[in-house]
This record gives C-alpha cells, structure tokens and sequence, in this order.
C-alpha cells in the first residue's frame, strides 16, 4: 500500500494550526458565552417569571448571589436544640485530642485500674477494655457520660468534675495502648452482618463503620476485642433506648433491626475477631 | 491503510461536528426540560455548619420528621447521614402542598423518591429543600442515590403518602409513619 508522505511545509504547517487555533477558540468563546447567558440570564428569567420573580432577583439568584427560596416563606422553626450528645469535631475537640498528654494520661489512668483493669485490659466483662480503643471513641463517651448524655451509676460519678484537657489526656494514653490479641470464630450469620449488612432491612455493613473507615463517623468505636458481654449489653441498650448518645440514632436504628440471635452473635464474633 | 493528510482532516472534523451535534442536542433536552417542563435543580441558598448539625436548633434530632406548622404548612426535616435517613420513615399528607428539609452532617448523600418532583443532592454546608405534592397514596422507597462511603447500599429511606384522614398531626404539629 502507497503510503503518501504526512510532511507538510512549516509555513504550510503553520497555516493549519493558525486555522484550527482560531476554530477552537472561536468554539469555546461561543459554548462559554452560550452557557452564561443560558444559565444565568435566559433559565432564571424565563423560570424566574413563572414565580413571579423579576427579572433582576432570578439573575442574581442564579449567580447565587441572593439566597432563599423565592416560591414559598421560607419555614420557621421554633425548635431548640436538644442534642443527644455535646461533642462535635470541631478545631477545639481535635486540637485538644492532638495535644494530648499520654503520660499525663498514664497518671491519671490510676484511678481507673480498678475496673478497667491495669492494663486498660479487664477481667470483668461488665467493665469494657480500654486498651486499642480510639482516642476519639474514649474521648467522645467520657464527655458524654460528664454531659450525663449517657448514663451509668459508676462511670457518670467517675467522669464528673474532669476537663476536656484531662479527657482527652485519658484518650491518648489508652489510645497508645496494645489490644489483647484475641482468637477467632467462625459463625457465618455474623460475619455476612459485619461485612455486608443486610440493605433489605436498611442493615449497614457494620464494618463499614466500625474497622477505622476514614469516610465513618469520628467516634465510631472499635469493637474488635471487645468484651462479648459488653458488646450485647450496648446493642441492647440501643435497642432498648436506655443508651442514646449516638448521634442521628445511628445505632439505635441499626440495634433495633436486629434480632436478639443476631445481637448475640454479632458480639461472640467481634469479641473473638483478631485484629486486622 | 494510507490516508493523505487533506483526508485525516476532513475525517476529525467530520466526527468533531458529529460530537458537537451530540453535545448540542443533550444540552437542548436539558433546556427544553427546564423551560417547558420546569424541571430544574433545587434553587434554595441556605448554608448550615455541618459540624455543629446535631447541635442546631433546627435539625436537632428531636425536631426531625413531619410537622404541620400553626398556619397550617408542612415541613419535613431529615437528616441524610452514613448511612440511613433520619427519621427513616417520613410520614407526608396526600394532595397538600409540603416542603422537604434535608441537611448532612457528613459526606455528600442524595435522594429520590420515583414518581415525583423529588430528587436533589444533600450536600454538608447547605439545606437542600424541596416544594412537593404527593399524590399517590401508599409506600415509596427513598433512596440514597450518591455514593457515601461503604454502607451506602444500606442506604434506603420510606416516604408513606397518607390521606387526610390518616394524617394525623400530634399535641405538637408532628407526625409519624403508621406502624405496620
Ligand atoms: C467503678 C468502676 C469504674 C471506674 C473506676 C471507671 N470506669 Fe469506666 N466504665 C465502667 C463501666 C461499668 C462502664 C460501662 C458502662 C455501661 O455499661 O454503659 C464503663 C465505661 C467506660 C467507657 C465507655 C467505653 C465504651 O467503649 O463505650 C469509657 C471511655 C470509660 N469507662 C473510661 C474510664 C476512665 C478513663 C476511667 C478513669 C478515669 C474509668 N472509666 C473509670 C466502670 C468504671
Ligand atoms: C453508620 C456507622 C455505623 C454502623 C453501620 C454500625 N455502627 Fe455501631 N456504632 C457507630 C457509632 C458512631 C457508635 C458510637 C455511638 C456513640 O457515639 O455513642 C457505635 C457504637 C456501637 C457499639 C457500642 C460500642 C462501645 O464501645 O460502646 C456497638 C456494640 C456497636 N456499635 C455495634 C455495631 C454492630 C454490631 C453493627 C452492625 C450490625 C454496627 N455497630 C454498625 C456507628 C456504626
Ligand atoms: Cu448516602
């Protein structure tokens, strides 16, 4: 096959391109300037008449310039805030929680060996362990149960009195703490729970919140190594709403779609999962 | 396959034209929806901290879910986080005008309910609302149609239409979903 030779002269070959720039420039300037004139004047005016809007307020509200809705009032609500828990991650939270002191926290830690174990590992399965926890999990519940957001005859007495910068030491220091190492078990109900879910129901994959997700909740806890116990105790209280410092319910939705087997299962499992 | 330069040429500008009738005719659907059938993205510009949501007065969890207002309007707040909607189920009146409240305290979400009006993205920073008038009487899944994060197929809402005998308003002005 004659294959015909692609070369051109410079100057033929700067003619061309002068060609096609100006054709490419001259297409973008009219899709650019079609599209402001669509989208903010001939849209919002057109649309903009049809609820009565002048021509000048639909322009500016499609700039963005002029906030609000124009078909209705927008609704009032009278509402005060009554959150189910204080904590947000705002700067403040996250600086103290970054400027943690984990041996001050190590000190302070002393008064809580007695239940939750030296360690931060306990042998009583009504007290959780606190070793490998996240800072932001322990620092989260420790202000709640101060708040009173969550309740507990022992732990509301114990965080009492205790500022956010001691909080937030406690949380560093169990935080920089090994888990125990745990065995595992093999029960399919509760492994398809953890990694699937079950959206028939509107079942979250419990991993994806609860194995350290970057895109989860903050003071999503670990659960891996957790007391058994303890575990079913949470899930029960959610489900039972004597605990409800989740925020936006997150649990309590989650803990009330299951069935007291899957409850039990779901803590066996993650009490014996090893960690990843 | 030999091509001289003059037919390469014609045959990029042939198909650019074609792409460029393409693009053309997307973009007249898109305009021809928005001027003769008014559909159109929501307009509402209304910014909201997501961080501090939870602490608002407004989408307070106590304050979410349907209310009828003392002139007799109907807002619905919900809240769209990883991963399901609060309240989950949202009770709305049969044939009466209601606005649709919807805030995130995390990641993008949006929704849809088929069948009507309703389909915005909930973007973290800003309420999305929505004017809608429901008139189909029954049940209609909700779902969360913007990747959130790995629990998103578990993402799914109800929206129950209830006729007026049905809907109920509370001491309050709240009301919500029959039980099953
Ligand atoms: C008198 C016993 C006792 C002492 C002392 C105690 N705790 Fe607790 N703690 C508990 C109990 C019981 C619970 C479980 C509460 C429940 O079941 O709701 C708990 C729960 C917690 C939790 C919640 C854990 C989770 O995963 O939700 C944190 C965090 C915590 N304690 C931190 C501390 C710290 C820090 C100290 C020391 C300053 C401390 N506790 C001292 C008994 C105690
Ligand atoms: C949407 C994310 C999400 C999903 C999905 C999720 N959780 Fe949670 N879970 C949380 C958050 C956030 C908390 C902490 C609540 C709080 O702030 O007090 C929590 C707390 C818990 C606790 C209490 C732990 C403790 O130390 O106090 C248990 C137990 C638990 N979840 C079990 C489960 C199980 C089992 C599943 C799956 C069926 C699941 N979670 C799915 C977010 C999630
Ligand atoms: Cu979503």
């Amino acid at each position: 096959m004659a294959t015909e030779p692609l070369d051109l002269t410079p100057e033929q070959r700067a003619a061309e391109d002068r060609t096609f720039r100006r054709g490419a420039a001259l297409a973008v300037g009219v899709v650019l300037v079609a599209g402001i004139v669509l989208g903010f004047v001939v849209l919002p005016v057109v649309q903009g008449a049809s609820v009565g809007l002048d021509a000048w307020s639909a322009i500016c509200r499609a700039i963005g310039v002029q906030p609000g809705t124009p078909i209705a009032r927008q609704p009032s609500s009278e509402a005060a805030a009554t959150p189910v828990s204080q904590v947000s991650w705002g700067p403040a939270t996250l600086g103290a929680l970054r400027n943690g002191n984990v041996a001050r926290g190590a000190q302070l830690s002393r008064v809580c060996d007695a239940c939750h174990g030296a360690q931060g590992l306990s042998s009583d399965p009504q007290f959780p362990n606190m070793s490998g926890q996240t800072a932001y999990a322990i620092y989260k519940q420790l202000h709640d149960f101060r708040s009173g957001a969550r309740k507990n005859y022992l732990m509301s007495i114990v965080a009492t009195y205790r500022s956010d910068q001691s909080i937030a030491d406690l949380a560093v220091y169990y935080a920089s703490r090994q888990a125990l190492q745990h065995g595992s078990i093999e029960d399919p109900v509760a492994a398809n729970l953890a990694v699937r879910g079950d959206p028939a129901r509107s079942i979250a994959a419990c991993n994806a919140c609860h194995l350290g997700n970057p895109g989860a909740p903050v003071e999503t806890p670990n659960l891996i190594g957790q007391h058994k116990e303890y575990l079913l105790n949470q899930l029960q209280a959610f489900a039972h709403d004597t605990r409800h410092n989740d925020v936006y319910a997150r649990m309590r939705t989650i803990s009330t779609a299951l069935t007291s087997d899957e409850m039990e299962r779901l803590a066996a499992y993650y009490a014996a999962t090893p960690r990843p | 396959m030999a091509s001289s330069h003059q037919e390469i040429l014609r045959t990029e500008l042939r198909w650019g034209a074609v792409m460029g009738v393409l693009v053309a005719g997307i973009l007249g659907l898109i305009i021809y929806a928005a001027l003769a059938l008014h559909i159109s993205p929501p307009s509402n510009v209304e910014r909201i901290d997501p961080k501090t949501l939870q602490l608002s007065d407004e989408f307070t969890e106590q304050n979410l879910g349907t209310q009828v207002s003392g002139d007799g309007r109907v807002t619905a707040r919900i809240v769209a986080t990883q991963y399901a909607f609060l309240p989950p189920c949202v009770a709305v009146p049969l044939n009466r005008p209601i606005t649709l409240r919807f805030a995130s305290p995390d990641v993008i979400h949006g929704l849809l309910i088929a069948g009507t009006n309703v389909n915005t993205m909930v973007v973290p920073g800003y309420v999305s609302q929505v004017h809608a008038t429901f008139t189909q009487p029954g049940e209609t899944p909700m779902p969360c149609h913007e990747f959130c994060g790995l629990g998103h197929s578990a993402m799914l809402g109800r929206v129950q239409v209830l006729p007026a005998d049905q809907f109920k308003p509370d001491a309050q002005g709240r009301v919500a979903c029959a039980k099953h």
